[in-house]
């Protein structure tokens, strides 16, 4: 028999935790809960040039304000901050490097008074030249970013290349690549661009710090995704010892990484620790038109793929070219580099493999982690190169890419050892939802109708060491508290845990509750990122519950004096069926089990896990060769039925296919969800999104009246979403994660069935309206191909393709 | 946001007041939808706003037998819910429904729409169309003005100190009269237009006085304007035919001036402007069975 | 600058005073007396987090003076809850996964009140458009699609009967 019992466990659909109070409103985000008149109010002067030297800065005029408290300038906070590489400070010191950086901060009573304040600093600069596109600034620019990047801290596995423009540069060398290409029978290279996109969650950026006067302490109450990680950050820049430092990170309105790492909460800092303001509450609200500017954006980029194929059509060497446009800092930059740059055979068995990555310093705002973290980017290019050169091979796509898929044993990039997957499974069930080999006539008059699939592939990106623990505490009347410092940011992992928990304790899922990250009460855990969290703090949750199941059972055997096996967990209760006893898990768990010797026993139990990846090696930093470089990959596909009316260049999506191999579905509820939610977010930031800027690099996409995404009305007609289990070994449940996954593939589908549609091949994203339409216009001109340089107002570069050699 | 001081008159009386008292430190508001987010961004500073949705008589929304009258207080949802008023003015209708979306139409304003006086404004070209008159209350004195008299560059108008711009007289379209309001924008809802164009017939073309035919624009010009020469050749079309189209298209095109912006480049809106074009037409065609 | 003005209103069923100077907006009146499903997501009208039915129809509370709703009738999202039950469009969110972050939820609620008020059994068409105003990032409105089609089906009986706030 089975002797854990629940009926709320694993793969079950249920009610996710917290969605009452989110429905009713009563959820409190950063921005919602109250503090006394004690708070202050900061907001942010910035730079309105991209790139100068700071001559002066007066603040007089802003201090007469009444209300005003301080105002604060670089010099009064000078400490680097960065997860891989400390490239940058709260407040500019001395030199601008991009427009919209902060360059003093206002603090007074209200927000109001701090933002009216704000206008009335006056800052004198000198003016510098800017570079903006990636491709200029890491081959010949005169400019450089950074040029004290050689004195910049950072870990050893990040390689910023001193007196350039390039903040990592990360490499494959696998196999013989020179020689593939010499004797190849086909030979391609093709070039996709993007801009840097906008993670457009709806709740903006908010933090609020406050430094005890007498112990020094600080707390930090923050928007953000990585509560450990924040104090990590902030510790290392200032010099301060963690366990001084308590982020408590309320709930978040959305992540998608731009609220990973540390965000804006030094800048917070700056004025919170300040010796005329140290003891009261510091409140940064970043509204909506600032929020681009100060925090992360997707990296652009510029993509150059090689591809040699044998006579047989299979795939024998990729050469590969990532220039990613990271902006002013590459702190977290600096990963999805990698992150692409070991992944990017992408889903295929390739032997030979030679990338360069490089994260690009340009005077914009800084790039960092976004959903999908490098993947979106490069499948995005990679996933139509395969396309291209089906087409050119004359072979369906979907056999091209069923042909040359990594199968378990062939080896990935990095020289890894590929595990088992059902991709095979999922690219058949995509190509069949949306008959993807069927010419279709447009449902709607005069549009052209197309079919498309692209493939998905993606490993947590994190370092080595990312770990992950967790507390399981049982209380007196049976319910459960369970502490891991994952943010639940609408992706579920609070019902999931809870899930794991019931699944391993047998209580009712009810009965179990999770709660927010605040570092002063819940156990060490890295950050919620990489889709890492149910296979990682899973493993350390379910570690835990069974460390309590363990003591409870323990505590049960001693005290009904009967072996451990004889009793069971059956939907909250503990039972022994032999001696006929049954038992509520009551205050006994707390006060103590008065044993059969009369002795008290036990006292409240506590389980604890403890998770860290056991045998990741880093790539080797010359040729990016490892035994095992990331813990696992999860692969999928997407499929797209869409129409292309020619006459305004508008795509409509009639249904999409998105499965992918999760290896076991945790919370169906959640995994529908992100596979709904990613599948838009792809296809907007495929048709509508970009951040542009005019020739002074002054973004001209700061808020939603012109930075678009998706409405209701922008949705495909149907999202057909679906997964394969084939488990993953190492992990809790044979689960993998799959929460950025969505994201990867529906971008380079769209653009292939913009292809199948109408023949013209589009290199440049996003596909918006104007876009398609100049590409069917070059096309009636004879160009099927079809590039818009993404810096084309870096008028010298408009050619580059040919000159970047 | 920069403060100023609300005031809420509820006759036209204390408007002209208020506007008399503040002079050109005051701005007339309606909805505010625009108003609201130009002071948050600083491109106004208006030591006072004066509020006019107290005054009922702003609040008429009205059809007689020559002419609809809206009102400075009537939202644009309002006129799109008096549906026996608002089938009249199917034009209308089409770029009230593309505003914005549903829940600023529940406060915007269509007059307000006018006032702001964008380019992009969506309500200015069917309004053009429809030979709209505004009447504006001054001090001493109404008068009355056409759209295009009225705007006379971006958030330009010749609204003086003092005067509010009290309600639109939109006369009756002569029958048989169909309408059409097409936009092109960077997503599906709740976008700014990157080009829009209007026509409207009105009367039949066998009758003396001809039909008549308005084709006008938005977001492509710097203040309204219609395509005469295209007008001229609809009104003595008898029937939609493709060579006609496209000379119509062609002009359309050539009467605009349109600018590359974050939004659109010049080429596409003038592009956009030619399809839009065959849209608007064709459909005003094909409302009157006569496709 | 002028000062802070007494504004009387009634927010979900209360009398309630808010205080605001000229350029205070509903949503931050509304904020200030801890009214929190109200949300400040974009300020400017672009993105419904701060929606609010005010005198009956859905509106963005950023885009509205605390000063004009003198005597008006405001709603919110906790307004639906009745005696710690949610309304069934609420329920309705949560059993077909409409809600993840949760910061668009009670906007699109109330969105959703408001199309099912003048619309009991609105087509997907429908829905949509009248949804448009409401951004959401998470759930590609998959979940809300679904949802406010089942809050129809729940509330089609009451909904004949009258149903008010």
């Amino acid at each position: 028999m089975k002797p854990i019992k629940s009926q709320t466990g694993i793969g079950k659909w249920l009610p996710r935790k917290f969605d009452d109070v989110k429905a009713a409103g009563t959820l409190q985000f950063t921005d919602d809960l109250r503090f006394g008149p004690e708070l202050l109010h900061a907001a942010v002067v910035r730079s309105p040039i991209a790139h100068g030297e700071i001559l002066s800065i007066d603040f007089s005029q802003a201090l007469e304000v009444a209300g005003v408290v301080k105002v604060l300038v670089g010099e009064d906070f000078p400490h680097h901050f960065g997860l891989y590489l400390q490239d940058r400070t709260p407040m500019a010191i001395g030199r601008v490097r991009y427009v919209g950086e902060p360059v003093a901060l206002v603090v007074a009573q209200e927000e109001n008074i701090a933002r009216e304040a704000a206008k009335k600093v006056q800052v004198q600069y000198r003016e510098l030249e800017a570079v903006f596109d990636p491709v200029k600034a890491a081959t010949h620019s005169g400019v450089l970013v950074h040029p004290e990047l050689h004195t910049y801290n950072h870990v050893d596995f990040v390689l910023p290349q001193p007196h350039t423009n390039i903040g990592n540069w990360f490499k494959i060398r696998k196999g013989n690549p020179e020689e593939a290409f010499e004797n190849a029978a086909h030979v391609f290279e093709e070039v996709v661009t993007c801009p840097q996109i906008a993670h457009g969650f709806l709740e903006t950026h908010c933090s609020i710090c406050q430094q005890d006067i007498a112990s020094g302490e600080i707390t930090i109450w923050t928007s953000s995704q990585s509560a450990f990680t924040v104090r990590d950050i902030i510790a290392k820049g200032i010099g301060f010892p963690l366990h001084k430092i308590r982020v408590i990170a309320p709930p978040i309105g959305g992540g998608f990484g731009g609220k990973a790492g540390m965000t804006i909460e030094a800048l917070g800092l700056a004025a919170a620790m300040h010796p005329e303001i140290r003891g009261r509450p510091v409140k940064l609200f970043i509204p909506r038109e600032e929020d681009m500017l100060t925090s992360w954006v997707r990296q652009g980029y510029v993509a150059r793929i090689r591809m040699a194929l044998d006579e047989q059509h299979r795939i024998t060497g990729i050469h590969n070219t990532f220039w990613f446009d990271t902006g002013v800092s590459a702190e977290y930059g600096a990963n999805p580099v990698r992150s692409a740059g070991y992944t990017s055979m992408g889903s295929y068995n390739i032997p030979n493999v030679w990338s360069d990555c490089y994260a690009v310093y340009t005077n914009k705002p800084f790039g960092g982690a976004y959903r999908g973290f490098g993947l979106p980017e490069l499948m995005s290019a990679l996933e139509v190169v395969v396309d291209i050169v089906s087409h050119r091979l004359g072979i369906s796509p979907v056999e091209f890419r069923k042909k040359n898929m990594m199968r378990k044993g062939d080896t990935t990039c990095t020289g890894m050892p590929m595990h088992d997957h059902g991709l095979q499974a999922i690219i058949d069930r995509v190509a069949k939802d949306i008959a993807v080999e069927k010419k279709e006539p447009a449902l709607r008059p005069g549009w052209k109708r197309g079919k498309g699939i692209a493939l998905a592939i993606k490993a947590p990106a994190m370092p080595a060491d990312a770990s992950s623990s967790a507390i399981v505490k049982l209380n007196g009347d049976g319910t459960v508290e369970v502490l891991a410092a994952t943010m639940d940011m609408g992706q579920g992992t609070y019902t999931a845990y809870a899930q794991m928990v019931s699944e391993e304790l047998s209580i009712p899922y009810e009965k179990i509750q999770v709660s927010f990250p605040d570092t002063k009460s819940h156990p060490y855990d890295w950050q919620t990122v990489a889709s890492r969290s149910c296979w990682s703090m899973g493993m350390a949750v379910k570690r835990a519950a069974v460390d309590v199941r363990n003591q409870l059972l323990a505590l049960f055997s001693e005290f009904w004096q009967t072996p451990v096996d004889t009793i069971t967990l059956e939907y909250g209760t503990v039972m022994c069926r032999k001696l006929g006893k049954t038992s509520a898990i009551d205050e006994k768990v707390q006060n103590g089990f008065k044993m059969p010797d009369g002795m008290l026993k036990g006292g409240p139990i506590i389980g604890r896990g403890s998770f860290i990846p056991p045998d990741i090696v880093y790539p080797d930093p010359d040729t990016g060769q490892s035994p095992k470089s990331v813990v696992h990959f999860t692969l999928g596909a997407v499929g797209m039925d869409l129409e292309v009316d020619p006459t305004t260049g508008a795509i409509a999506i009639n249904r999409v296919s998105s499965g992918y191999d999760v290896g076991k579905a945790i919370t169906p509820a959640n995994l529908r969800g992100q596979i709904e939610g990613g599948t838009l977010q792809g296809i907007s930031a495929c048709l509508m999104e970009g951040l542009a800027y005019d020739e002074k690099g002054k973004l001209l996409t700061p808020d939603f009246t012109d930075y678009k995404i998706a409405t209701t009305l922008d949705t495909p007609g149907e999202i057909i979403s679906f997964w394969e289990e084939v488990p993953e070994e190492l992990s809790p449940y044979g689960n993998r994660g799959v929460g950025e996954h969505s994201m990867i593939a529906p971008a380079p589908a769209i653009n292939n069935a913009v292809f199948n549609a109408t023949g013209s091949r589009i290199h440049s994203y996003p596909l918006s309206r104007e876009r398609v339409f100049k590409a069917l216009k070059a096309q009636r001109n004879g160009e099927n191909d079809f590039v818009e340089w993404p810096y084309a107002l870096d008028v010298a570069f408009k050619k580059a393709k040919k000159k970047w050699d | 946001m920069h403060d100023f001081l609300l005031e809420r008159p509820d006759t036209l009386r204390a408007a002209h007041d208020l506007l008399q008292r503040y002079g050109t430190k005051a701005m007339l508001k309606a909805g505010g939808t625009d108003l609201l987010i130009w002071i948050k961004r600083g491109v106004v500073l208006p030591e006072c706003l004066v509020d006019l949705s107290l005054i009922p008589l702003l609040q008429e929304l009205s059809l007689s037998e020559a002419e609809m009258c809206i009102g400075a207080g009537v939202s644009v949802a309002r006129f799109l819910s008096a549906e026996a008023i608002s089938t009249h003015f199917p034009a209308l209708v089409d770029a009230c429904n593309s505003h914005s979306d549903p829940l600023v139409r529940n406060r915007a304003t269509v007059v307000g729409n006018v006032c702001s006086a964008v380019p992009s404004g969506d309500l200015i070209a069917p309004l053009f169309a429809y030979d709209t008159q505004l009447e504006i209350h001054g001090p001493t004195g109404s008068r009355s003005c056409g759209i295009d008299e009225f705007i006379t560059g971006p958030r330009k108008t010749t609204l003086q100190p003092g005067e509010i711009v009290t309600c639109l007289h939109v006369p009756l379209p002569k029958p048989p009269s169909s309408g059409s309001y097409q936009k092109a924008m960077r997503r599906e809802a709740l976008d700014i237009a990157q080009a829009g164009v209007c026509c409207v017939f009105s009367g039949k073309a066998q009758e003396p006085a001809g039909r008549k035919v308005r084709l006008t624009f938005s977001a492509v010009s710097a203040k309204p304007v219609r395509a005469l020469k295209a007008e001229h050749i609809l009104e003595q079309a008898n029937q939609l035919d493709e060579s006609m189209l496209q000379e119509v298209a062609i002009l359309a095109r050539q009467a605009v001036a349109p600018i590359t912006d974050v939004r659109a480049s010049s080429e596409y809106r003038l592009d956009m402007v030619a399809e839009l074009t065959r849209r608007a037409v064709r459909a005003c065609f094909a409302e009157r069975g006569e496709a | 600058m002028p000062g802070k003005k007494e504004v009387w209103c009634t927010v979900n069923g209360k009398k309630t005073r808010l205080l605001a100077a000229g350029n205070t907006t509903l949503l931050q009146a509304l904020r200030d007396i801890g009214v929190t499903s109200v949300k400040r997501g974009c300020e400017e009208g672009e993105c419904g987090a701060c929606t609010v039915i005010l005198d009956g129809l859905p509106q963005k509370s950023c885009i509205v003076l605390a000063q004009e709703v003198e005597g008006a009738t405001i709603l919110t999202s906790e307004g639906l809850v009745q005696n710690g039950t949610l309304h069934p469009i609420q329920q309705a969110f949560i059993d077909e996964g409409a809600i993840q972050c949760g910061f668009c939820t009670p906007g699109m609620v109330l969105s959703t009140w408001a199309l099912l008020q003048s619309n009991p059994n609105p087509t997907d068409e429908q829905i949509k458009q009248a949804l448009s105003g409401n951004l959401c990032r998470c759930t590609g409105y998959a979940g809300i699609q679904r949802a406010v089609k089942k809050s129809a089906k729940l509330l089609a009986p009451k909904l004949q009967g009258g149903d008010s706030q």
